[in-house]
């Protein structure tokens, strides 16, 4: 008998459509004190899962028509909600939510929330709940826990937040955690930090956890065991190790491909002659905080050039200026300062004739397709929307292209008369390819174009994106926070940090050997299979700072690991290791004999 | 080509099955949307079906004048012998298509500024919004008598003056919408496509606020039927001998109580019609709204 036990467990959902099964849970059994894993894309079945455990089911439309969930040997399946609440919820089992943004009530403050939870669950009060809540605070590791608590939610980052959510679920004392997707929307970084707390409350607390993910990179570090949860069933289970490394199903190698990371990049293509110039390019809003006017610089003087069929993939974590970067590049903001150049030509010149042309050679696909489509065109018009800027096709002209490029990507020419509403994410971002190919572009730019799919799609569009890029000879600019698909797909790197580029370079040397802290930094902080465990993690502390007060000299002393005292008020200037790798950081001055730090 | 047909049908089927269903919840917005049925037929038949059509006109009939109901007069006849059901009947259709009339032309006015003042913003923004503020500034009904004053009084005017009227409401809703489109990727992309400004606020903006506009246009009809109805009633809209409703309102009330029907059935008529309106602005909201759609 294990700890807790799930046993022919049959969810179903009732809809306009009919009885639709959600759940169908042979068997899943944990043991005291280790950790397990479910991984499935969404709406596989994951969180109604989580919310069955639990009896927080919303039922109607959910009905739970069988089965047994043995905790300690009770069957908690059969308690009354009363029960539920009076005794297992909080008390024995505890959950942390998957949005950290969104679960926190924004009127209460992190002490009012916690003296809450500590008074109902624990019965201390005043004094006592205080003393507890530091406690608390202290294991989850928020430094300064004094004005934590008078914080409101949205004074506090994703990461603190998740700690807080965390802090909130141990008070109680449980001793089984359901964590579900716990650092979904997170930095990888930030991400990686509250694995490491997680992992090291499990171990010290003997708590069990059953961790709920969507890929499979996390779980693999964090758990014992792992389930793959399929169209409601589990197609597979087993211990870590195995799973990594010898899937029996196809579902769950292909998750394990997803989560790959190819140190081995993409094949260096055949470049040309330089496409794109961005010389010292700025890009500074204007911001009011309390009527002094204060400058963001979300972008700070980036420089790179770009060669005809290269792939440049930006990375940093949110907030470092990548999208912003790209869209004044675009000309869809106004640049403060700096020049930019498409073929040799200056973009933001006021020449009507040079900004159309750069208009129609560079185009972007969006991350979320869902919003990307217009939801009242039909994909003929969607698709056809730069035809009628640069071409002026009419009639059977014009849709016999809108056909041709539905079929380059994959679709059928029928689709045309379909709205983006009928096509699943995959598809939807198909069309906004399809769109970003009909004016014959040189560049195309793909912000986050695989982040809001599932994992199955995403090999497709990354797939049907290289073909693509061959079959036209496209130039490509590549932002995304999962280094797995920059990884596939770029041939060079950007590292981006406070607006700046860190480090930059091409793809095989900076991923094989990275060079600068931030950046080493950034690649340590995902699980690479080889390895087991978090032990492989290293994690960044703090948030990323605001761009609107960026701390001295090299923006990135106050999180980096081989600061020193110089570090806080020299700017580095990027230094050349050799012809296409720059990194801007002072210990590569030093080792030019310019400049005297105490580290290296 | 057939099968082309069906494609481009059939999401729209799907949409028409899905409101039908909709409705059929709520059964208020039914019976607002049967009774509309209903009136808009009666208006469409109306010269075809009522007992006495020359009564439409100023027929005068001394003989058989203020008539209780009976089964020859079903509402009774008026001070020049005309008949009230007839003439209630055939005012159905002067209040719907004045209504409508109305309406259309603020939309007309209202939708194009509001989309290009919140696409555009900045100075644009700012010259039509306010130029909105100052007629929002005076009640609609003051500011519709204040207009037709001036124009003259007759029923075309009175139509004009009610557009004038209300259109900003319009403007507001649609500016709202259009800042929050904005935002949307997909307008990001046209102007990266390079699709021209005007374009994208005729195709990709105004499409897109349809919505909120039929919910507010359409609980909006009830109102303007009854402004009209005030402005006749005031001898600011329709003229004798229409057969609008309020101007039989106004003309019975020197015969009150006494000739009773002659004033009850034009308000039972413009009662019913205001309120199925009514009824059917919050259906449609309910319809069209995210939030209150359940799956």
């Amino acid at each position: 008998m294990s700890y807790f036990e799930v046993n022919g467990l049959q969810v179903r959902h009732k809809t306009a459509e009919g009885i639709k099964e959600v759940l169908n849970i042979d068997h899943i059994a944990i043991e005291k004190g280790t950790t397990y894993g479910i991984v499935g894309e969404s709406g596989q079945g994951k969180t109604v899962l989580a919310l069955t455990i639990l009896k927080l089911l919303q039922c109607p439309p959910g009905e739970i028509t069988k089965g047994s969930i043995l905790l300690d040997g009770e069957d908690i399946l059969t308690y009354s909600q009363r029960r539920m609440q009076a005794s297992v919820r909080g008390k024995k089992i505890a959950m942390i939510f998957q949005d950290p943004m969104s679960c926190l009530n924004p009127v209460f403050t992190v002490g009012q929330m916690l003296d809450d939870v500590i008074r109902t669950n624990r019965g201390l009060t005043g004094k006592e709940a205080l003393a507890y809540a530091y406690k608390v605070l202290d294991l989850v590791k928020l430094v300064d826990a004094e004005s934590t608590l008078k914080k409101y939610p949205h004074q506090l980052s994703g990461g603190q937040r998740q700690r807080i959510i965390i802090a909130l679920a141990l008070c109680c004392g449980a001793g089984f955690l359901i964590a579900d997707e716990p650092t979904r929307n997170l930095d990888v970084t930030i991400q990686a930090s509250i694995l490491k707390l997680l992992k090291e409350l499990q171990e010290t607390l003997g708590i069990t956890v059953l961790f709920i993910a969507n890929n499979m990179s996390l779980v693999s570090a964090f758990c014992d065991r792992i389930g793959i949860l399929h169209e409601g069933r589990i197609i597979e289970e087993g211990e870590t190790e195995r799973i990594i490394h010898a899937p029996d199903q196809a579902y769950t190698r292909m998750l394990v491909e997803a989560a790959r990371l190819h140190t081995a990049p993409a094949a260096e293509a055949e470049t040309g002659e330089e496409l794109l110039r961005v010389e010292h390019l700025k890009k500074y809003f204007d911001v009011k905080k309390k009527n002094k006017k204060l400058s963001l610089k979300a972008v700070d003087g980036v420089s790179f050039t770009l060669n005809k069929g290269e792939v440049l993939g930006i990375v940093g974590e949110s907030g470092c200026g990548k999208s912003t970067l790209v869209n004044t590049i675009l000309n869809l903001y106004d640049p403060t300062a700096g020049k930019v150049y498409f073929d040799g030509k200056d973009v933001f010149s006021d020449e009507r004739k040079n900004r159309n042309a750069f208009k129609k050679n560079v185009q972007i696909v969006f991350q979320d397709p869902y919003w990307s489509l217009n939801p009242r065109w039909l994909v003929k018009e969607i698709v056809a929307e730069p035809l009628d800027a640069y071409e002026k096709l009419r009639g059977q002209e014009r849709l016999a292209r809108v056909g041709q490029l539905l079929e380059m990507v994959g679709l059928s020419r029928d689709d045309a008369y379909k709205y983006p509403h009928e096509f699943s994410g995959g598809e939807r971002q198909r069309i906004a390819i399809a769109r970003s190919l009909a004016s014959n572009p040189k560049l195309v730019v793909l912000d986050e174009p695989t982040s809001s799919i599932d994992v199955f799609s995403q090999a497709q569009i990354l797939e049907l994106l290289r073909e693509l890029k061959e079959k036209f000879q496209l130039t490509n600019i590549l932002i995304s926070h999962d280094l797995g698909v920059v990884s596939q797909m770029a041939n060079k790197i950007a590292v981006m940090y406070l607006g700046k580029i860190a480090e930059f370079g091409p793809a095989a040397e900076v991923f094989r050997n990275p060079q600068h802290p931030y950046t080493k930094a950034l690649f340590n902080a995902i699980p690479k299979f080889e390895k087991l465990g978090m032990d492989q993690l290293t994690t960044l502390e703090g948030a990323i700072p605001s761009p609107i007060n960026p701390p001295s000299g090299c923006a990135f002393h106050t999180r980096c690991a081989e600061a020193c005292e110089a570090c806080k008020s020299w700017t580095p200037e990027p230094v050349y290791l050799n012809e296409a790798h720059y990194v801007s950081c002072i210990h590569f001055t030093e080792r030019q004999g310019e400049n005297t730090c105490g580290k290296r | 080509m057939n099968q082309k047909m069906k494609d481009i049908l059939r999401p729209k089927l799907k949409e028409l099955r899905d409101m039908i269903f909709m409705l059929r919840r709520n059964a208020l917005t039914m019976a607002a949307v049967i009774a509309l049925i209903l009136i808009l037929i009666l208006a469409l038949l109306a010269p075809a079906i009522v007992p006495y059509p020359q009564d439409i006109a100023d027929k005068t009939n001394l003989s058989e004048k203020f008539q209780a109901p009976s089964s020859a007069h079903l509402f009774g006849t008026d001070e020049l012998g005309r008949d009230v059901f007839s003439r209630v009947l055939y005012g159905t259709r002067i209040s719907l298509s004045t209504a409508v009339l109305a309406v259309a032309l603020s939309l007309i006015i209202g939708v194009p500024l509001g989309a290009v003042a919140g696409t555009f913003g900045g100075a644009v923004d700012e010259i039509i919004m306010r130029i909105t503020d100052i007629f929002l500034s005076f009640p609609p009904m003051l500011l519709a008598i204040l207009l037709v004053s001036m124009l003259g009084p007759s029923l075309n005017n009175a139509i004009l003056a009610i557009a004038l009227a209300w259109w900003p409401w319009y403007t507001r809703i649609v500016r709202g919408q259009a800042i929050s489109l904005k935002e949307r990727k997909f307008i990001q992309a046209a102007e990266t496509i390079g699709t021209p400004k005007w374009k994208i606020v005729a195709k990709h903006i105004i499409p897109n606020t349809i919505s909120p506009v039929v919910v507010q246009a359409s609980m909006d009809m009830g109102g303007v039927i009854l402004t009209i109805a005030s402005l006749s009633y005031l001898g600011l809209g329709a003229q004798a001998p229409s057969p609008e409703w309020g101007l039989m309102i106004s003309t019975s009330r020197n015969y009150f109580p006494d000739i009773w029907w002659y004033s009850v059935f034009p308000g039972i008529a413009i009662f019913i019609t205001v309120l199925a309106f009514n009824l059917l602005g919050d259906g449609v909201r309910e319809i069209l709204d995210p939030k209150t759609r359940k799956k």
